[in-house]
């Protein structure tokens, strides 16, 4: 089973990888670093931006923008989650997709980082640096969602400007622990699958 | 037949080496509940604790390799920080919480005062990577690891382990930590029927249950839970406890209620080792009136006078906690390798 998910981690791009998500911002393919318009007229720079994603099997797996290898998703089920359940946050191992050296891991407060957002707003020429780490498994305040993905899909393209629209960040530029402000911008993340 | 005399010898040889709790590797104590901590994750072996006592007492897990668990956690009193109210860290840093002592973690269903850390492998990188502790990161405590003709040896040995990984690192520690097991004290050998409470201790121990035990449980002397024992918020140091994890109003203020194993040598006492001394202990629970906000059930329905001689006789009752083997054990000493 170890062997299983060390194999998955360290080679995402030879496993049986059956679909693979396609960020985007309008019609352009996301990339970090890059300056995104937003409808209010400021823009939007994305400087780190993972998440975990997993599935019934107990499969988990960190999908991480600065290395887009890792957007071929390696599940052997079709039933997605976007975030992790409280069993794989509980799990107390610390291997493969487990290891707190991704930098995913609450010490203090046993958990993973669902989502990991960290960039800049750019207003009328300010630069507002903003910081999500957003996480939680215990109720009312779970960031964990199953996804649908219609029969025969290989590609699912993420549409990221809702995301980049929800955001709060003039009004809280930083979000380091679960709850309700938490999930409101883990939602706007899950609607980019729709 | 000579394989099979040689398999029964074996085998005893091992169960030896499980019972004896000398030779330092975890066992479970008579009529101890079943222990929380997942062996079949960490099979543990010698040569893995071994491993773990070598990186518990070695100060290459901090950043300037000044300070090893050990700075904070002493054998002699019972891996708790003798005289220091809180921890201290790198570069002269002091830490918000009293280091508590380490002794049945296999026990425990979560750790730290506010029990924020659901496993006990992963405890240690809030020491390592905490910036008033080892201020580390795993990647440079990993890095020293992996240049280490010693431990390299030793993880390969133990783990299989090329290189060595963080799960690695918690593995041996948690073999380590998970053996200290403190269960020889006089109060045990009395459950055992090996020796007897004098009539001072006796009176102690009646005292002990009608006031005590309803949250310092036995055998653990401690039910786990979260409390307000009535000392009153810290005026100095800000720390809501247990409701930084939970974010729950209602659990401001409350921390762990710990072990009283051992706990004439694990002083100062409290979440922020506020009170030196155990006798100052107990003063404070013989006299409701004393008891500030907020105060948990257990307090509230209680109203306490204990005379300074039924405060004696519970003091010498909490004498019988203490595991002399324990705390002298060999095993569990700075290894000279």
């Amino acid at each position: 089973m170890l062997r299983f998910f060390l194999f998955f981690f360290l080679f995402p791009s030879l496993a049986f990888s059956q679909m693979t998500l396609f960020p985007q911002v309008g019609l352009e393919r996301f990339e970090l670093h890059q300056l995104y318009s937003r409808p209010d007229g400021d823009s939007i720079r994305i400087d780190q931006f993972k998440w975990y994603m997993s599935t019934v099997l107990g499969e988990i797996y960190l999908v991480d923008a600065s290395d887009p290898t890792t957007y071929a998703l390696p599940f052997l089920s079709k039933e997605i989650q976007l975030g992790l359940d409280s069993t794989a946050n509980t799990a107390g191992r610390f291997d493969g997709a487990y290891d707190p050296l991704l930098g995913m891991y609450w010490a203090w407060n046993t958990g993973y980082i669902h989502l990991k957002l960290v960039g800049c707003l750019v207003q009328k020429g300010r630069q507002l640096p903003f910081e999500y780490h957003i996480g939680g498994y215990k109720a009312p305040f779970e960031t964990f969602v199953p996804i649908t993905i219609p029969e025969g899909t290989k590609n699912i393209t993420l549409q990221l400007e809702r995301l980049f629209t929800a955001l709060p960040i003039t009004t809280r530029p930083n979000i380091m622990l679960p709850g309700v402000a938490a999930q409101q911008i883990f939602h706007a993340f899950s609607t980019a699958f729709e | 037949m000579k394989t099979w005399g040689f398999l029964f010898v074996a085998c005893l040889g091992l169960i030896s080496l499980m019972v004896l709790p000398e030779d330092g590797l975890f066992y479970r104590p008579e009529k101890w509940p079943k222990p929380l901590y997942n062996f079949d994750d960490n099979p543990l072996t010698l040569e893995g604790f071994n491993l773990g006592r070598a990186l518990f007492y070695d100060p290459i897990l901090s950043q300037d390799s000044t300070v090893s668990c050990a700075s904070c956690h002493l054998q002699y009193t019972a891996f708790a920080h003798v005289d220091h109210p809180t921890s201290h860290g790198i570069n002269s840093r002091i830490g918000k919480r009293n280091a508590p002592g380490l002794m049945n973690l296999a026990w425990y269903p979560t750790l730290h005062w506010d029990g924020g850390v659901l496993n006990l492998n992963g405890q240690a990188i809030n020491p390592i990577t905490h910036p008033d502790e080892m201020g580390e990161t795993l990647e440079g405590v990993l890095k020293k690891l992996n240049r280490n003709r010693y431990y390299k040896t030793e993880f390969m040995k133990v783990f299989g382990a090329d290189p060595i990984q963080t799960n690695h690192l918690l593995k041996a520690l948690g073999q380590f930590t998970v053996s200290l097991v403190s269960s020889n004290s006089k109060y045990d050998s009395v459950l055992r029927k090996e020796s007897n409470f004098n009539a001072q201790e006796r009176r102690g121990y009646s005292l002990f249950i009608k006031h005590c035990n309803q949250c310092h449980t036995a055998p653990l002397f401690t039910n786990f839970e979260f409390k307000a024992n009535g000392i009153g918020p810290n005026k100095q140091i800000i720390d809501s406890g247990r409701a930084m994890i939970t974010g729950k109003a209602s659990d401001a203020y409350l921390f762990r209620v710990p072990t009283l194993r051992n706990i004439e040598y694990s002083f100062p006492y409290m979440h922020d080792g506020r009170i030196s001394k155990l006798k100052e202990v107990l003063a404070h629970y013989a006299n409701s009136s004393n008891w500030q906000k907020p105060k948990s059930r257990e307090l509230t329905q209680k109203k306490i006078t204990l005379n300074v001689n039924e405060q004696k006789d519970l003091l010498s009752f909490l004498k019988t906690l203490s595991d002399k083997q324990f705390l002298f054990n060999q095993a569990f000493r700075f290894p000279r390798k």
